[in-house]
Formats: C-alpha cells, sequence, structure tokens
C-alpha cells in the first residue's frame, strides 16, 4: 500500500461516514414529518403542515393539536434521544466500557428516586409536577456527585468510577424500593408509570430546556471527540499524548449527567438508548468519536422519535409507555448488527 | 372406655338428628342436618372434624355447622361462630363494620392501622403485615380462628402454606360489584349476624333501586359520554379507564357510555387530542387521594383544576360546561358505594335526580353503617364539586 | 533537541522505595539503554521522566522542570512506548498511529498529521495493516504500531519500555534500526528500557545499568559490561565475546547459585 492509498483510503473512509450521517440525519427529517402527521385526531397530511406554516396560536382544535401537544412531543423525542445517545456514548468513551451508560452508572437510578421522593413523601401526585423534576434533577447530580467524591478516593479510573456508579445504582435501588414499600398504593402506581417514561408530559418550556442543555453540551461533547479517542489508548499513554486524562474524565461524567438529568427529569427513566445508540452507532460509523459522537445522537433520537410514533399508533388510543417500545424497536435491531457484522468493536 | 363414650354419645346425638323432624324447611337448617350428620358418620369410622367440633355444633343445631363458599370457591364449614379473626385488607374491614361484625377482630392488615380516622378502633389492634406480605408469627400469635383476605393477595405461599391447617383462609374481594351482594350475605353467615345484615343490604339495594329505576329507561343514545381517567396531574400521563375497571363499572351502572369502551381495555395511557376528538360530555375522575385521609383536599382539587387548564380541553362540552366531577376510592368502591352511585347519576342527570338529597344518602351510610367520627362526618373530601368551599 | 538532566530523582510506591537518588545527564540525540535485572526500576524511571509517576527530585528536559510544563507541551516533547498488552477497542491501526498527532492536530486532521501518519506507518513498514482492527493484531504487529504511534508523534525524547520483547529477532533488528536511524538523523533523543545486553550494546550510545533502585554504572557500552559488573547485577557467570559484525556479545554461563536478586 503506498503513501497515497493511505491517505485516500482515510479520506474515503471520512467522506463515507459524513455521508452515513447526512443520512441518518435525512431519515430523522422523514421521520419527523411522517410523526406529525400521526395521532389519534384524525387531521389530514395537508392540514397539518398548513397548521405548521401557519404558525402557533390558531384558536382551533387542530392548531392545539399540532403546536401544543405532536410538535414538543416530537421534538421532545429528538431531543431526549439525542442526549441520552450522547450522554452513553461519552461515558462508554471515558471509562472505556461498553457497559457504562446512564443506567448502569446510578445516574437514571438517583433520578427515580428523587421522583419517587417527590411522590410518595411530597405534595404527591397530582400538586407534584414541578417537585418531581426538581428532585429528580437533583438526585441526579448527587449521584454524580457521589460517584466523583468515591472514585476521588481511589484516583479517577474507569474501574473505581464504575465501582462506585454501581455502588450507587443500588443504594439508590434500595431506597426506590423502600419507598414503594411504605407507599400508599396509587403512589407506587405512579411511581412505577414515571420509571417506565414518557413523552406525553411535554411541553414547549420543558422542550426548550432539554435543547438549551444539548445545545450547550454538544459542542463540548465534540470538542473533546479527539481526547476521548485517545483515552482508547489507557489512561497513561493518554497522559504521555497529551491528554488531560482526569479533567475529561470529570468533565465527560458531569456533562453525560447533566444531559441525563435534564433529559428523565421531564419524561422518566427512558432506558436503553443511552446504552444501545452508541453501540448501534459505534457499529455503522466506527470507534472514532468525531463521528460517533454526531452519529449516536441522530441514531438515538431516530430511535426514540421511532418508538414513540410507533407506541402510540399502533394501539392507538392506547398509548404503549416509550421505554417499552424503545426496547422492542432497539433490542432485535441490535442483535441484527450484532450478529451480521465480523468486526471487533469493543 | 374413653372411645366407647364417645361413640355412644355421638350415636345418641347422631340418632336425635336423624330422627327427629327439624323445625322449618329452610335450606340452611337441612343444610346444617345434613353436615352434622356426615362430620359424626365421618368420625365413627375414624376421620371428620373431631369431636369437639361436634358437640360444638350440635349445642348450637340447627344454627351450626354452617357451610360457605368463598369468592375463591374453596368450601368451608364452621361448626360454631367465629370469635378471633384477623382481617388483610380495608375493604373487608369496612364491611365487617357495615355488618356489624368488627368486635371480633383481634388483628388487621397494616393498611387498617394507619387508617385512623376510617378505623378508629379497628387501627389500635395488633399489626399482621401488609395484605401483600403476611407477618405470618404476628397471625399466629393472635391465635385466630378465621382469616380474611383478597382473593389473589396474599398468594397462598406466602399465607395458607405457612398455617396450620384448622385456620381457614377466606378469600372475598369486597370492592367488586358483581360479587360484593353475594359476599356480604356470606360475612353475614360467618359473623351470625344475619339482622344487621339484612339492615345494610335492605339500604344497599334500596339505593341501588334509586338510580336503576331512573336511568334504566333512558335509550342508548341519548345516555351521557363520559370520558373516566385516574388523576393524571403531571406524574402521570392522561390515563383513561374502560372495561375491567371499577370506574368503567360505576359509570356504567350510572347510566352513562364510557368514550374509552371498546378501544381500551382496563386502564391504558391514551393522547390529549384523542380526548378532544371524543369531545365528552362529562370527564370523571378517580382519586386515590382524600376520602378517609384529612388534608388532601387541594390534591383532589388539583386535578380538577388540571384539566380546566389542559390546552385545547376548552372545547370540550364537559369542560365548556364545568362537568368534571371527582369521586375518591373512599366514596366511589366498596361498601359505601352505592352513595357514589347516586351521586354520579345525579352528576350525569341532574333533572332525573332533582329532588334526591346525596349528601344525605351518603352522611346516612357513613353514620349508620361506619365506625367515623365527626371529623370525617363533617370536614371528610369524598367527592368534587361537593358543594363546601375550597 | 533536548537534553535530560536529573537530580537525586526518588520514588516509592506507598512505603516500598523503588527508586534511590538516580541523577545523570543525557545530551541531545544521545540513545540511552537502562539495563538491569527485573524489578531493578527501568520501566519506574521511565515512567517519571514522563511524568506519569510524581517523584521526588528534579527532571530537567532542556534545562525545564518538566512539572512545570504543561501536559501537552510535555506530549510534544517527549513520546512514550508502554509495554504492549492494553487493548485498545473499536480502533484501526490508522486511528491507534493518529492517536500520536493528538498533541499537534486541531479537531480535523490536517495534511502535516497525515503527512507523518503515513511516514510512521510506512517506517516501520506497516502499510497493509492500516485498516485492521488494533486488538485483531499479535503481539509483535501491536508492538509495532506503538512505536509508529510514538514516531507520528513526532517526538524530541524517545521513550521505550522494553519495546522489542514481543518481535523477533529479524524485526528486533529492524525495529532498533529504525528508532536508531531517526536518531541519528534528527538529533532525537532516545531513552530504552532493553533486556538483552547484546542488543543493548550494539545499539545504545550508553548503558546505565540499574539494580535495586540505584544506578551501578553508566557509560558507554564496552567499557560498562564486564563478567564482574554481570556478575555484580546479575548474578550470572559470563563470557564477554567480541564480533567483528555483531560487535559486543553476552553469552550468559550460569546462575550463581545463593546469589540474591
Amino acid at each position: 500500500m503506498s503513501d497515497t492509498a493511505i491517505r485516500t483510503g482515510y479520506a474515503k473512509r471520512t467522506h463515507i461516514r459524513i455521508l452515513i450521517i447526512g443520512g441518518l440525519l435525512a431519515l430523522l427529517v422523514l421521520l419527523t414529518g411522517i410523526a406529525a402527521t400521526l395521532g389519534s385526531y384524525p387531521i389530514g397530511v395537508i392540514e397539518v403542515y398548513e397548521t405548521i406554516f401557519a404558525g402557533p396560536g390558531g384558536n382551533s382544535d387542530i392548531s392545539t393539536i399540532v403546536w401544543d401537544y405532536r410538535l414538543p412531543r416530537i421534538l421532545m423525542g429528538i431531543l431526549a434521544g439525542a442526549a441520552l445517545g450522547l450522554a452513553g456514548a461519552m461515558m462508554q468513551g471515558i471509562l472505556r466500557n461498553p457497559l457504562a451508560s446512564p443506567f448502569t452508572l446510578g445516574i437514571a437510578s438517583a433520578a427515580s428516586f428523587g421522583a419517587s421522593l417527590a411522590i410518595v413523601l411530597g405534595a404527591g401526585v397530582a400538586a407534584g409536577g414541578s417537585l418531581i423534576i426538581g428532585n429528580a434533577f437533583l438526585f441526579t447530580l448527587i449521584a454524580a456527585g457521589a460517584v466523583y467524591g468515591l472514585a476521588r478516593f481511589r484516583g479517577i479510573t474507569p474501574e473505581t468510577m464504575i465501582m462506585a456508579g454501581i455502588a450507587i445504582m443500588y443504594l439508590f435501588s434500595a431506597l426506590t424500593s423502600f419507598l414503594q414499600y411504605i407507599g400508599d398504593t396509587e403512589d407506587v402506581h405512579a411511581v412505577v408509570f414515571w420509571m417506565f417514561g414518557s413523552l406525553g408530559r411535554s411541553t414547549w418550556e420543558t422542550v426548550g430546556v432539554v435543547a438549551i442543555l444539548v445545545g450547550a453540551l454538544f459542542p463540548l461533547f465534540l470538542l473533546s471527540a479527539r481526547s476521548i479517542n485517545t483515552l482508547a489508548a489507557g489512561d497513561e499513554a493518554a497522559k504521555s499524548l497529551g491528554v488531560p486524562v482526569e479533567h475529561i474524565r470529570i468533565g465527560g461524567m458531569a456533562g453525560a449527567s447533566l444531559l441525563t438529568a435534564g433529559v428523565i427529569c421531564f419524561t422518566g427513566t427512558i432506558g436503553f438508548i443511552g446504552l444501545v445508540a452508541p453501540h448501534i452507532t459505534r457499529m455503522i460509523l466506527g470507534g472514532d468519536n468525531r463521528f460517533l459522537l454526531p452519529g449516536t445522537a441522530v441514531v438515538g433520537a431516530l430511535v426514540l422519535l421511532g418508538a414513540d410514533s410507533i407506541g402510540r399508533t399502533i394501539m392507538a388510543p392506547q398509548i404503549l409507555p416509550v421505554g417499552i417500545m424503545t426496547a422492542f424497536l432497539g433490542v432485535p435491531f441490535f442483535i441484527f448488527l450484532f450478529l451480521s457484522r465480523r468486526r471487533n468493536y469493543w | 372406655m374413653k372411645r366407647v363414650c364417645s361413640i355412644l354419645i355421638a350415636l345418641i346425638l347422631a340418632t336425635g338428628i336423624i330422627i327427629c323432624p327439624v323445625h322449618g324447611s329452610d335450606d340452611y337448617s337441612e343444610d346444617a342436618r345434613q353436615i352434622l350428620a356426615t362430620g359424626i358418620l365421618d368420625h365413627l369410622q375414624g376421620g371428620g372434624p373431631g369431636l369437639v367440633m361436634l358437640q360444638n355444633a350440635a349445642a348450637l343445631y340447627p344454627e351450626y355447622p354452617r357451610r360457605i363458599t368463598d369468592t375463591a370457591g374453596t368450601e368451608f364449614t364452621f361448626y360454631r361462630p367465629v370469635e378471633r379473626v384477623v382481617v388483610m385488607h380495608a375493604n373487608a374491614a369496612e364491611s365487617i363494620i357495615a355488618i356489624g361484625g368488627d368486635d371480633r377482630i383481634v388483628g388487621v392488615g397494616s393498611t387498617i392501622n394507619t387508617n385512623t380516622l376510617q378505623f378508629p378502633e379497628l387501627s389500635q389492634l395488633p399489626s399482621v403485615g401488609k395484605w401483600t406480605e403476611p407477618d405470618i408469627e404476628a397471625i399466629l400469635a393472635l391465635n385466630p380462628d378465621l382469616i380474611m383476605t383478597y382473593v389473589t393477595w396474599p398468594e397462598p405461599e406466602k399465607l395458607e402454606r405457612h398455617l396450620p391447617s384448622r385456620i381457614p383462609v377466606v378469600r372475598m374481594e369486597y370492592y367488586k360489584a358483581e360479587v360484593f351482594h353475594e359476599e356480604i350475605v356470606k360475612t353475614g353467615r360467618i359473623f351470625n349476624e344475619q339482622e344487621n345484615t339484612n339492615e345494610y343490604l335492605q339500604w344497599y339495594d334500596a339505593t341501588l333501586a334509586l338510580v336503576e329505576d331512573r336511568i334504566g329507561s333512558i335509550p342508548y343514545n341519548e345516555r351521557v359520554r363520559v370520558y373516566a381517567e385516574s388523576g393524571s396531574g403531571q406524574s402521570f400521563g392522561r390515563r383513561a379507564y374502560s372495561e375491567g375497571t371499577g370506574l368503567h363499572d360505576l359509570l356504567v351502572a350510572a347510566g352513562g357510555v364510557n368514550i374509552a369502551s371498546g378501544h381500551v381495555t382496563g386502564y391504558a395511557d391514551v393522547e390529549n387530542e384523542w380526548i378532544i376528538h371524543q369531545n365528552p360530555d362529562v370527564i370523571l375522575i378517580w382519586s386515590g387521594k382524600a376520602g378517609y385521609k384529612m388534608g388532601e383536599r387541594d390534591e383532589v382539587i388539583q386535578l380538577y383544576e388540571e384539566i380546566m387548564g389542559t390546552p385545547g380541553f376548552e372545547r370540550i362540552e364537559a369542560v365548556k360546561n364545568d362537568r368534571i366531577y371527582i369521586v375518591t376510592s373512599g366514596f366511589a368502591f366498596g361498601t359505601g358505594s352505592p352513595a357514589a352511585l347516586v351521586q354520579v347519576a345525579k352528576w350525569l342527570y341532574p333533572d332525573l335526580f332533582e329532588y334526591i338529597n346525596t349528601t344525605e344518602i351518603h352522611a346516612e351510610y357513613l353514620k349508620r353503617f361506619t365506625r367515623t367520627g365527626a371529623e370525617i362526618h363533617e370536614q371528610g373530601t369524598f367527592y368534587y364539586p361537593d358543594g363546601r368551599e375550597l | 533537541m533536548v537534553t535530560i538532566a536529573t537530580d537525586t530523582v526518588k520514588f516509592s510506591y506507598g512505603s516500598a522505595r523503588v527508586l534511590y537518588d538516580v541523577t545523570f545527564r543525557l545530551e541531545t540525540g544521545t540513545i540511552l539503554a537502562l539495563v538491569g535485572p527485573n524489578g531493578s526500576g527501568k520501566t519506574t524511571l521511565i515512567r517519571c521522566i514522563d511524568r506519569i509517576l510524581h517523584p521526588e527530585g528534579s527532571i530537567l528536559i532542556n534545562e525545564q522542570n518538566i512539572h512545570q510544563m504543561s501536559r501537552n507541551d510535555l506530549a510534544t516533547t517527549i513520546g512514550y512506548v508502554p509495554q504492549n498488552g492494553t487493548k485498545i477497542a473499536a480502533a484501526t491501526v490508522f486511528d491507534v498511529v493518529m492517536m500520536g498527532r493528538t498533541p499537534h492536530m486541531s479537531w480535523r486532521l490536517g495534511d502535516v498529521d497525515i503527512e507523518r501518519i503515513e511516514y510512521a506507518i510506512r517506517l516501520l513498514g506497516i502499510e497493509d495493516l492500516a485498516e485492521r482492527e488494533y486488538n485483531d493484531l499479535s503481539g509483535g504487529q501491536q508492538q509495532k504500531v506503538l512505536i509508529a504511534r510514538a514516531i507520528a508523534q513526532d517526538p524530541k525524547l524517545l521513550l521505550l519500555d522494553e519495546p522489542t520483547n514481543s518481535l523477533d529477532i529479524h524485526h528486533q533488528l529492524e525495529a532498533l534500526a529504525t528508532i536508531s536511524d531517526i536518531s541519528r538523523s534528527t538529533g532525537m533523543t532516545v531513552v530504552m528500557a532493553v533486556h538483552d545486553l547484546s542488543i543493548a550494546a550494539r545499539y545504545a550510545d550508553m548503558l546505565m545499568m540499574l539494580k535495586n533502585g540505584a544506578i551501578v554504572a553508566i557509560g558507554k557500552p564496552e567499557e560498562l559490561i564486564t563478567p564482574d559488573r554481570i556478575r555484580e547485577v546479575y548474578n550470572v557467570d559470563a563470557r564477554i565475546l567480541h564480533d567483528p559484525e555483531a560487535g559486543l556479545i553476552v553469552a550468559p554461563l550460569r546462575a550463581v547459585v545463593g546469589g540474591a536478586l
């Protein structure tokens, strides 16, 4: 292989990766367009787009439905999927562990506990909207802080962080179970439902908050992509290649926790995407985080939006919880890729 | 010698029963005769319920022995009145109170312990664990002669398996309308409280008839269309209730048509836009809050306000006409449900129930068939709007 | 180009002291081989120089204390080839060599970066492996990739920890000749830990013998390698041979009985 072959090989691969990401983006736009026309109120396709182009504030059922329900729900699906995918990819990268995700590291179980606490001991099911959100967010950050604090004692390595994360996860799971044990039947019901996850509570305000989080953190994630690539060589090698290993790891963990907290405090625990979207993307695009991170964001958005769109259509007017649909949709696809490709992904 | 004696006594008893033409022709005493005779004959062959039981029953004959089949389908024979009863769940406890058998309760499930306003006396009794997780040692320590629990909870592996077979575990629901009447009759027989039972059932039947008489003749297409849900708030989605739920049964019995009927089984989340499309006349909400619990009125009112504030709902008939109603579990299900039925029916068809004072009916129920005090009678929030200030 | 000067470098893992007062100076373009028995402190010294470990005493690169340099400055100055064995997930050989450009490149891979990557890959003769997964390679192939990564880093000081222990003799000679050539042509200073004394003597300008964390001797190979020193450091009787082409050859004869390492 000559010099130029190495060079053109790289250029070609880069080109293909950009094309794939572009294709995935186009697919996401298409899916968004379709999702806007789905729902249990019969509205014609053309009418939907007329309403979208007419702008918000129309005083009709159709305007309310499109602008107050469908669009926020769809945008939340996209943003939440992207955020959870990014958080997962970031954690897998900085911890060099294919099983790392907001769930395995206790972040999501802390959010569940925060929400449960608000539901069971707080103002309760009805009054507790903002309390649930605030509590879920707060406890997520507490968990991330605890993981960091515990790991700090033994050095910020993947092993210490994963061990600390698993300990935190079991602690918060046990606390949530305890709350369920002492809680009213109705409260326990609400907790279980919250843990299924749902995009049904999306409003323009919540979409805005998540958009700001993703908008602020995505560029930072992308900037650190090169360092995360180098981290794969091991902490010592990465250090000698100029990567500020601990800073990247702490920053990445904080960013991933913020993204996760910002999403699941509004949606409840939507599992699985944080674990699987990065893997699906890695199988398609390879391990270079400069492409993996944007790719994962798009794949996460596709999976979540797709799952929610199917979930609210196939048994309409009943909605299947998005967390369940995500698994139904994501697992077969994941297994298909896993079995059909021979390369060594991890 | 002792054995011969006991056989002799048994024989004398048996011939007495078999020979004496039994007074009256009612089925219960005929039943009793047969059970006792079979018991004696079994005993003579070395089996049967034991001599003590037979002696007890003989003394009380023809009132005893009694045979009762519970809702789970298990048959039990009572040779004497029960004296020490453990009650696992609140539905059973309120029914036993309604028929005046609560003085025989010696131990209760923890949900009864915590419900001090609904069960001022029973809540002070020793706890036997949660209705899903019985504390076997606590149960045995109370030396009960009967345990009452739900049909499916706790599972027999958690309860019967650990108990001696002499302690019967009667499984009845007390919250399902289709078996409720029958369960009350059986409960009256178990506790030997026929008179009180009849009194309660008279009230029950009369209240139900009040509704049936008025709504029975309304043709289907003139019935009110109702959307029923559990208090959605912000931790739930919009959760519709349909066939297979108590809330559905309640609104149908009150003459309503459930818009989710045929679309949803049990309960399921639905989209707001579907409700806008269905445009129901009435929205009926069930809440697990308030009822026999104080200080939760705000949470009930919040449910009402959440519906009022949902975008697009302002164009729904139910919201336009302010026909959003909330019932609590302490009101809608169980022993007091006839009062709730009249209330819901009056909400759906105000004209037909113009002269029925539903508040009075519920107050009467609380007074005659519960042990609740003035606090509940005067300040309890059982449904909303209930005519009181915020 | 760089000089290294260390002054009384000490290092302990907890209470276990592994380096005692290591003081030496190395001029630009010198190839220094660290030799000594297992546990003598060779790897520790290399890791101290790259600031992976934080010893007492001072280490100066071009008269500047490494603790006053930023990570990135250090990484543009010092390349480090660790002992191989670490898996690198989801990365091709190209990706791994590209990591060498981390301290130099911006987010995009520039022309200079690609040229340097190509140069390193060609130098190590691993063009045909460029698109293979790193984890699928043999130990020897991985070792070459790690050397290529360090070359791509374009360092002025190259640290190698047993760089050839997975290579067959053919590839050992090739790899060390490559490193030696770069050093000669660019003035790159090299510090490498080596087990094989003959190989060390052949490719290094200077030898440092370590035992139990302290310097036993430092100097030119032919002056340093004597049967007495080998006996002192390794507890091995050896004969020193001279071959007109291979140079100095250490032929070990027998382990000294009762000698403690």
